[in-house]
C-alpha cells in the first residue's frame, strides 16, 4: 500500500519536474525564492518504517539425474523467506521429463511407463541455514557478498503415475551480484520410494542447479 | 516488486527527490559499524562516526543499508540504528513484537510431517486466529503410501485452552474431504473421493515470538457411502510461523 502510494506521489513529482525542466525560463523569471522551502519538516523515524526486502524470488534450472533413468534437463521456481541473516525458509516446485530406462532401450520395444507418467514433477518445502558467508574478489576493485548454504527439507514427487513422498537434503553457494540480486549453484539429493521395478526401492536422485534469484 | 524499480527509474529522472523519500538517522554512539553485507560474516569496512548523518535505504532481515555523507554504502545491525537520533532527536525506534501482539488477531503459516494411517504425510497449512482461544485451521494433506495415495483438505476449529502458556495445548474439531487413489501398479480401480470429519487434540510450543513447534493427534472418521464408515489416526508434528 505504501509502495503504491509513493508510486502516486513519485509519478506526480516526475510529472511535475518534466515540466519544469521544459519551462526554465519561466521559472527563472519568477525568481528562486518561491521554490524552495527552507524550513524541513523534523520527522520521528521507526524501523517499520524503512522498506524490507527479505522475500527472495528465483527461476532454477539444471540435471536432474533420476535414478534407472537418464538425467533430463530440469526447470523450476522457488520462493524464500530470509528471517534471519543464516535462517530461511523455501518453497521450491519443478519439473524434468525423463527418457528410458536402460531395460527398456535393451529390451526392444518395452515400455515401462507412457509419456505422461515420465513426468517428475515435485515440490517441497525446506528450511536452509547460511555457513560460511563471506566476499567474492573479482579484480583488485570488485567485491562481491556470498555464502555457502544447507538445506533440507520434505515434500511430494509425481512419477511413474504416483506421488512419493520425498526428503531433500543439499548445499548451495549463492553469490550476490548487486544487493538485491543474486546467482545461485545448488547440489540436492532428492530421496524417495518407486516400484517401477517391482518391491519398493529408496532411490537417490541428485540434482544439479543454476539459479537467478531477486529479492523483494 | 516492479513497482520498487518504477520508482527507482522515477527516481532517476529526478534526482532531487531520492533525499526526501529516505530517512535519515545521527550517530549518537562513539561511531557505529558498517559492514559490507547483512550479516555478521561480512568484514566491517568503514564506520561512521558520532553526529554523522547516515541515509537508511532498506533493510534486510536484522540488517539495514545505510549510506554515510561520504556517499560510501555498507549495513549496519539493528542493534546499532537503535542507537541512532532520529531529526526529532530521539532513538530511533525498533520494530519489536510483543507477546501482546500475538492475542489480538493473526496469521499462521506452516508446514508438519506425520504418519497417516502408517503412511508419512506431508501437511501445509494456514490459519487465522480471531481470538485469543480461537482460530481456524485450513490443511491440505498429502500421504503415499505402497497402495493408495490420500490427499485430505480439512477446514477447522483450534480452541486453545490455556493461550498464554509458552506450552499451550490445544482440541480442534473439523470436516473436509478424502481422495484416494490407488497406486497404478495395481489394478486400475476407481478413485475415491468422501467426506470425513476429525477431531483431535495438541500441544504449541512457543520457540521464539513468532515461531512454535506444533505437534497434534488426529482421529478422522470417513463417511463412506457402504454401510460402515471408515476410521483412521494421525500424527504430526511440525512447525508455523506466526505474522
Amino acid at each position: 500500500m505504501a509502495n503504491r502510494i509513493q508510486c502516486v506521489v513519485l509519478s506526480f513529482f516526475a510529472g511535475a519536474c518534466l515540466s519544469a525542466v521544459a519551462m526554465p525560463a519561466v521559472a527563472a523569471e519568477q525568481g528562486d525564492s518561491a521554490l524552495i522551502d527552507p524550513r524541513i519538516e523534523r520527522r520521528q523515524i521507526s524501523e517499520a518504517q524503512i522498506d524490507s526486502e527479505n522475500i527472495e524470488v528465483g527461476v532454477y534450472g539444471g540435471l536432474l539425474a533420476v535414478d534407472n533413468f537418464n538425467a533430463p534437463p530440469v526447470l523450476g521456481v522457488r520462493a524464500a523467506w530470509h528471517v534471519s541473516e543464516d535462517i530461511f525458509f523455501e518453497l521450491a516446485m519443478a519439473e524434468a521429463k525423463t527418457g528410458e530406462t536402460s531395460f527398456e532401450k535393451l529390451g526392444g520395444g518395452v515400455q515401462l511407463l507412457t509419456d505422461d507418467e515420465r513426468v517428475l514433477r515435485y515440490y517441497n518445502f525446506s528450511v536452509g541455514y547460511t555457513v560460511l558467508p563471506g566476499e567474492a574478489f573479482a579484480g583488485r576493485n570488485r567485491a562481491f557478498t556470498n555464502g555457502l548454504y544447507l538445506v533440507g527439507g520434505a515434500g511430494s514427487t509425481e512419477f511413474a503415475g504416483d506421488s512419493h513422498f520425498t526428503l531433500n537434503v543439499g548445499a548451495g553457494y549463492r553469490l550476490l551480484l548487486t544487493d538485491w540480486l543474486n546467482l545461485r549453484m545448488e547440489m540436492r539429493n532428492h530421496l524417495f520410494e518407486v516400484d517401477v521395478f517391482g518391491g519398493d526401492e529408496v532411490t537417490n536422485n541428485l540434482e544439479w542447479t543454476f539459479g537467478l534469484g531477486g529479492f523483494f | 516488486m516492479a513497482i520498487r524499480r518504477i520508482i527507482f527509474l522515477l527516481l532517476m529522472c529526478a534526482p532531487a527527490l531520492v533525499m526526501a523519500e529516505e530517512w535519515r538517522v545521527q550517530v549518537a554512539d562513539p561511531y557505529i559499524d558498517i559492514h559490507t553485507g547483512p550479516g555478521r560474516g561480512y568484514p566491517v569496512f568503514n564506520v561512521a562516526e558520532q553526529g554523522a548523518w547516515v541515509t537508511l535505504i532498506k533493510r534486510r532481515t536484522q540488517w539495514i543499508k545505510v549510506r554515510t555523507p561520504r556517499g560510501q554504502i555498507g549495513w549496519v545491525h539493528r542493534q546499532q540504528l537503535a542507537r541512532t537520533l532520529d531529526e526529532t532527536g530521539n532513538y530511533v525506534a525498533l520494530e519489536e513484537r510483543s507477546l501482546e501482539d500475538f492475542f489480538r488477531p493473526h496469521g499462521e503459516l506452516g508446514v508438519m510431517v506425520g504418519e497417516l494411517d502408517n503412511i508419512t504425510s506431508l501437511t501445509v497449512h494456514g490459519g487465522y486466529a480471531f481470538t485469543e482461544n480461537l482460530q481456524l485451521d485450513l490443511m491440505w494433506t498429502e500421504a503415499a503410501g505402497s497402495f493408495a495415495n490420500t490427499r485430505l483438505i480439512n477446514l477447522g476449529l483450534q480452541h486453545h485452552l490455556y493461550p498464554r502458556w509458552r506450552i499451550s495445548p490445544y482440541v480442534l474439531i473439523g470436516a473436509g474431504s478424502v481422495r484416494v487413489e490407488p497406486r497404478t501398479v495395481l489394478v486400475k480401480s476407481d478413485i475415491r473421493s468422501e467426506r470425513g470429519a476429525h477431531a483431535g487434540l495438541g500441544l504449541r510450543i512457543y520457540l521464539t515470538r513468532e515461531f512454535l513447534l506444533r505437534t497434534e493427534y488426529r482421529n478422522y472418521v470417513v463417511l463412506t457411502t457402504d454401510n460402515n464408515n471408515d476410521e483412521f489416526e494421525e500424527w504430526r508434528t511440525g512447525f508455523s510461523v506466526l505474522f
